[in-house]
């Protein structure tokens, strides 16, 4: 069974529709990713999962549906969310930052625990972890951002568009640590601009264009099909 | 607390010594104002107490949750009306302080949140529009409400309130205390020390709790506060009842002290004084808003010795008292903000985020540095 089981999902803002019926499924261990031209309603779809939108259509999780689930419990259900634009709290040093991630979490020894894992996976934020978060570099507060949300010990990581204005060895690095948290059993649906980047570090696929979804499959298959190649690859 | 005591200093010897000399400057304040200024000014440094309870409680909703409200003098009126209503002749009421100040805590409280209620989708500029009208509407009420049924007396206001006391003792009249008289203001003074010392203790242990911690990460970012597992709603609305139930409080605190209230005293500028203390002071920071409390009942007072000033300078008054006091009062008020932005005493990260943007691009720097070993 799958983690997440999206079918016929409508987003709409105003008389606008967004994204029009689309299905996805994301399987537990998996890293999918959502790709598509600016416009395409990846991140309409995102927000629609994250429960940030109102949505029609059905979003089963574990097998239940959370369509009717506040944001805020989401995340005791073990979906975190890595917000576009990262959404981390500027006033609040690095280490406020990681605490408020696990904000649902009451088990403070696993709470410390899990803070020293995510400074071995991110050495650079343990180096600042009294800094004004607001201060750091846009990729220091990608990784923070990803670091927060890793903090409830999320099932399902959702992530928009973490290479959104990062220089490209910023970028790289990024995707490694997403390889690195997918590797660790984390189950990640990502949204990402950057196909190439994204094909490669996935398992599987979805293409999405205006509002609905007109390619999915494996990454590996994806990356050599020449329409996408001519697409969305820039060949 | 001691964390955040640890915050000032490391030395905790020399805290503790402090705080020692601080507690005796505070039990001894009345004595040494009376004395060399006159117990007129005993009476300002109860205002001043009164004032830094007003200002914690927007403190709260301003500083901590970043939910800017003009109309927190509402709350204020409420707590004073209410301790008019059931405390004085005006409906034969004569209800014991101890009952009548926590209910007015609450019952601002329930204000509060009935502001906060339809409010919580608003921020900025257009929630600051909407407490503005909602102070506006209550202070109308309170105007108005003398028919058809006399609720609030109207513009008249409501007199010969009880004073405040218990037990059959009154803080209104001067008392005997081993054998010195002690003037009620004194009596006064510590009563509204203690509490404001209450409120102190109450936001400094809201500070460092869980609800202190998702008010600032909803300031922050409310989607990503939300996205935390934060129920934003209901901790804006705590923060929202919180806030007001300290102006109920203050506003009972005054109906008692004053033995008198009308809708006059609840004016738009008395919330954007309140606002002026905790912005002047330092948003957040306890300290800060306690001074920005202080400076500002205390310089408005302090400037109407200019009249006498005057006349001893120029042998007769040049420019009326009244105008230039507030013109002095403004040109402070531009003068702090122009030098120090981030108010006269503010917290440590606030006054890292008013400084330069160097330090960020210099991290820029070593972070693509870093990203490319």
């Amino acid at each position: 069974m799958s983690l997440l089981e999206v079918s016929g999902l409508n987003v709409s803002y105003g008389g606008i529709k967004a994204v029009r019926g689309i299905d996805l499924e994301v399987a537990a261990g998996e890293l999918v990713c959502l790709i598509g031209a600016n416009g395409a309603g990846k991140t309409t779809t995102l927000k629609a999962l994250a429960r940030l939108l109102p949505a029609h259509g059905k979003i089963l999780y574990q097998g239940k549906s959370i369509a009717q689930t506040p944001v805020f419990d989401l995340v005791r259900q073990g979906i975190a969310l890595v917000p576009e634009g990262r959404g981390i709290f500027g006033r609040l040093s690095v280490e406020e930052n990681l605490l408020m991630g696990a904000y649902s979490r009451r088990d403070t020894q696993a709470i410390r625990h899990d803070l020293e894992k995510n400074y071995q996976l991110f050495p650079r934020l343990f180096e600042r972890k009294t800094q004004q978060a607001g201060t750091l570099s846009g990729g220091e507060q990608q990784m923070l951002a990803i670091g927060r949300a890793l903090m409830s010990r999320p099932r399902l990581l959702l992530l928009d568009e973490p290479s959104m204005g990062l220089a490209p060895l910023m970028v790289n690095k990024i995707f490694e640590t997403i390889r690195a948290i997918s590797a660790e059993g984390v189950t990640i649906l990502l949204v990402e601009q950057n196909a190439k980047l994204a094909l490669e570090a996935s398992h599987r696929a979805y293409v999405m264009e205006s509002g609905t979804i007109c390619l999915s499959g494996e990454s590996a298959t994806l990356l050599n099909d020449p329409q996408v190649r001519h697409a969305y690859l820039g060949e | 607390m001691p964390n955040n005591w640890r915050r000032f200093t490391s030395d905790r010897r020399a805290a503790y010594v402090a705080f020692v000399l601080l507690g005796l400057l505070l039990a001894a304040a009345p004595f040494l104002v009376g004395a060399s200024l006159g117990n007129g000014w005993v009476r300002i440094l109860d205002f001043v107490l009164l004032y830094i309870m007003l200002a914690l409680g927007l403190n709260i909703v301003v500083g901590y949750a970043g939910l800017l409200d003009l109309g927190y003098v509402a709350f204020y009126a409420v707590g004073a009306y209410l301790y008019a209503l059931l405390a004085s002749p005006h409906f034969g009421l004569h209800l014991p302080v101890w009952l009548i100040l926590p209910l007015g805590a609450l019952v601002a409280g329930l204000f509060g949140m009935t502001l906060g209620a339809p409010t919580l989708r608003l921020r900025g500029d257009y929630l600051a529009i909407v407490t503005l009208g909602f102070g506006e509407i209550i202070r109308i009420f309170l105007n108005n409400l003398n028919a058809p049924v006399n609720l609030t007396n109207g513009p008249q206001g409501i007199s010969m309130i009880d004073p405040l006391g218990a037990g059959g003792v009154s803080l209104s009249q001067s008392f005997e205390l081993f054998g010195v008289q002690v003037p009620g203001i004194y009596a006064i003074y510590y009563l509204f020390l203690a509490l404001a010392l209450l409120i102190v203790f109450i936001s400094l242990r809201l500070q460092d709790s869980r609800i202190g911690r998702a008010w600032v990460a909803i300031r922050e970012d409310e989607v990503a506060a939300e996205a935390m597992g934060i129920n934003t709603r209901n901790v804006k609305l705590l923060a929202f009842a919180m806030g007001a139930s300290f102006g109920g409080i203050s506003g009972g605190l005054f109906a008692g002290f004053q033995g008198f209230v009308s809708p006059e005293s609840f004016h738009l500028m008395e919330s954007i004084m309140i606002l002026c203390m905790v912005v002047l002071g330092g948003m957040g920071h306890i300290p800060g808003v306690i001074l920005g409390a202080i400076l500002l009942t205390v310089l408005p007072e302090a400037l109407r010795y200019i009249g006498p000033l005057e006349e001893a300078l120029f042998g007769r008054v040049v420019v009326d008292p009244a105008d230039l006091r507030m013109l002095i009062f403004g040109l402070a008020l531009i003068v702090v903000m122009i030098f120090r932005p981030a108010g006269l005493w503010p917290s440590k990260t606030r006054q890292r985020e008013f400084s330069s943007e160097a330090e960020v691009l210099e991290h820029e720097q070593d972070a693509l540095y870093d990203a490319q070993r």
